[in-house]
Formats: C-alpha cells, sequence, structure tokens
C-alpha cells in the first residue's frame, strides 16, 4: 500500500514509526483499484509469464547425468533477483508504469535477469525477443525509484540497465556477425 | 496500468497520472530535468557543428559566429546549456555503477572505483582538451 505517499510493505511497516501521525494509507498506485484499497493485479500477473521465468533448458539437449551444480559465484550472479517477493512496490513507484500500460515492469524484468544469469539456465534467447523491445527494457528511463521502493534489496533498475547492455551488444552482434547469430 | 482485459470492469477506479506527477518527488523531478538535459547535450552538439563548420569557411565565417556567440541571447542559452551539460554528466556518471558490473579476477570491482574512474577519465579528457586549445 501506499504509506503517507510512499510505497510500502504495510505488513512490515508500524505504526509507531509514524507517531504521532497522522497517517494517510492509500492503495498501490499505478494499478486499477478494486475497493478501498484493495487492487487489481492481473495486469502484472499476465505479463509475469511472458518472460518465462523458470529454468529454460534445451530440450535437444540431453539430460544432466546427476544435479545441475553451481558455485557460489555463479550463485551470487542472480541470487539479489531471486529474493524478489513480487510485492509490486516497484511497480507503485515507477512513472514509467503508471504513463505506459505495456511497460514490462521493474519486477517482471528483474526476474527474466534471474533467470538469465543462472548458470543452469539455456533460455536468455527466448526471453529476450521479449525484453529487448519497447515495452521491456527499452521503455525504462532509469528514473530509480523501483530500487529504493523495493523491501528485498533486489535491485531492478540495475537488473534493466544491464540487461540493456546486453541486449545492444547482441543486437551490434548480429549487425556485425550475421552468420553467427542465424 | 490498465490492462486490455479490465475494459469490462468499468467501475474499477483507475486514476490518471497527473501533468505534474513530477513535481512533488525530488527524484521524478531530478529525473525529469535529466531526461530534459538530453535537450541541451543535443544543442550542445550542434554548437560545436555549427563552429567547425564556421572554421571550415574561413576568417570571415569564424568572426562571424563569434559575432553571434557573444551575443547575449545566445551566451544566456550556452550558459544554460552548460549547466544542463554537467548536470546531465553528474546525474549518469551517479548512476553508471547501477548500470556497469564489471569483474577482475572473478571479483566484482566497487561501484565507487567505476564512478571514480568515470570521473578520473572526464577531468583527463577536459584537461586534454584545455591543453590542447589553451596551450
Amino acid at each position: 500500500m501506499t504509506v503517507n505517499g510512499e510505497p510500502r510493505l504495510t505488513c512490515a511497516t508500524f505504526l509507531t514509526d509514524y507517531r504521532p501521525g497522522p497517517i494517510r494509507i492509500e492503495p498501490l498506485r499505478n494499478f486499477p483499484v478494486i475497493r478501498d484499497l484493495v487492487v487489481e493485479i492481473g495486469d502484472f500477473m499476465r505479463k509475469l509469464p511472458e518472460v518465462k521465468p523458470w529454468l529454460i533448458r534445451d530440450e535437444d539437449a540431453a539430460a544432466p547425468d546427476g544435479e545441475l551444480l553451481q558455485t557460489p559465484a555463479e550463485m551470487d550472479d542472480y541470487k539479489q533477483y531471486s529474493m524478489c517477493i513480487n510485492c509490486m512496490l516497484c511497480y507503485s513507484a515507477c512513472p514509467i508504469v503508471g504513463l505506459e500500460e505495456g511497460f514490462l515492469g521493474p519486477a517482471v524484468i528483474a526476474l527474466a535477469q534471474r533467470y538469465n544469469l543462472d548458470s543452469r539456465d539455456q533460455g536468455a534467447d527466448e526471453r529476450m525477443e521479449v525484453l529487448s523491445t519497447a515495452e521491456g527494457v527499452w521503455g525504462c528511463t532509469f528514473v530509480g525509484e523501483c530500487t529504493t521502493a523495493c523491501p528485498k534489496g533486489v535491485d531492478p533498475a540495475g537488473a534493466i540497465q544491464r540487461y540493456k547492455l546486453t541486449a545492444a551488444t547482441e543486437s551490434l552482434r548480429s549487425f556485425l556477425l550475421p552468420w553467427r547469430s542465424a | 496500468m490498465s490492462a486490455n482485459y479490465t475494459e469490462f470492469h468499468p467501475r474499477w477506479y483507475r486514476p490518471r497520472m497527473p501533468v505534474f506527477w513530477w513535481v512533488g518527488r525530488r527524484s521524478y523531478l531530478v529525473f525529469v530535468l535529466r531526461e530534459l538535459s538530453s535537450v541541451f547535450v543535443a544543442w550542445s552538439v550542434v554548437f560545436l557543428l555549427l563552429l567547425v563548420h564556421a572554421v571550415s569557411q574561413g576568417g570571415a565565417a569564424y568572426q562571424r559566429f563569434l559575432n553571434l556567440s557573444s551575443n547575449p541571447w545566445m551566451l544566456a542559452l550556452n550558459v544554460v546549456a552548460l549547466a544542463f551539460v554537467v548536470f546531465h554528466a553528474i546525474t549518469w556518471f551517479n548512476l553508471a555503477p547501477q548500470a556497469m558490473v564489471v569483474r577482475l579476477r572473478g571479483k566484482r570491482v566497487p561501484r565507487s572505483v567505476i564512478a571514480s574512474a568515470h570521473y578520473a577519465g572526464w577531468a583527463l579528457l577536459s584537461a586534454l582538451t584545455a591543453w590542447l586549445i589553451l596551450g
């Protein structure tokens, strides 16, 4: 919800911190309001699976012989993005979400990066079709408020900017070396 | 955020973003000013190209360019443009460490080092340009 104009996890917000008041409680911003403080989150739920936020493995490749091992350094690459709890405070903080209906939004892109940066995942190319678009990372203008609002220390703004670099590099590579991306 | 499929629920309240949504919050204001600064960055490039063009056309054209540049309106515009370009550079350099992940020998280079490298590069290029022009 929005507490005194700031997106907050109200289950972890204490009245005592707002003494002596008054406190203004509002529904999450940038979402349609069903009633009172209840917002409609269907749009987020529809956008989330578009980036395939799950481990994708090559279907043609042989099944791994045993577990897919990962070093601590490899896990550190994506761990912070896996801390996202889908609270949507970043959507409430992001003005682009309010201005551009189609924008995928911070959490969805951060969750896509969570899997893109996972050493076990092989689905980065599939996600790029959705992410490297005007509704994806290129819709973001780097306001940075999503990262400020996140109660779990995830850095969606950083994830989006990193992905912009990845997408730009990939575009340049496919332009200069078309036979490699074919 | 009003998804297409919610159009059959007209009773849901959809607050509109006010035109001046960016005024009430410092971070939003800084963001909008940074976006606006791009116009002045573009103007600086145009001004530089006009200078290069004037130089290539000879002494008389260069003198006309100098006269145009010393016009009070042009001076005022360029002072504002300089302020916005500096603002653009500083805010961008401060954001750069968030966008860049550099690894050296398997370890992530600290954000402060990346920001410092940007500022050092800026200072070095500015000094080099000053040396070329004034030296």
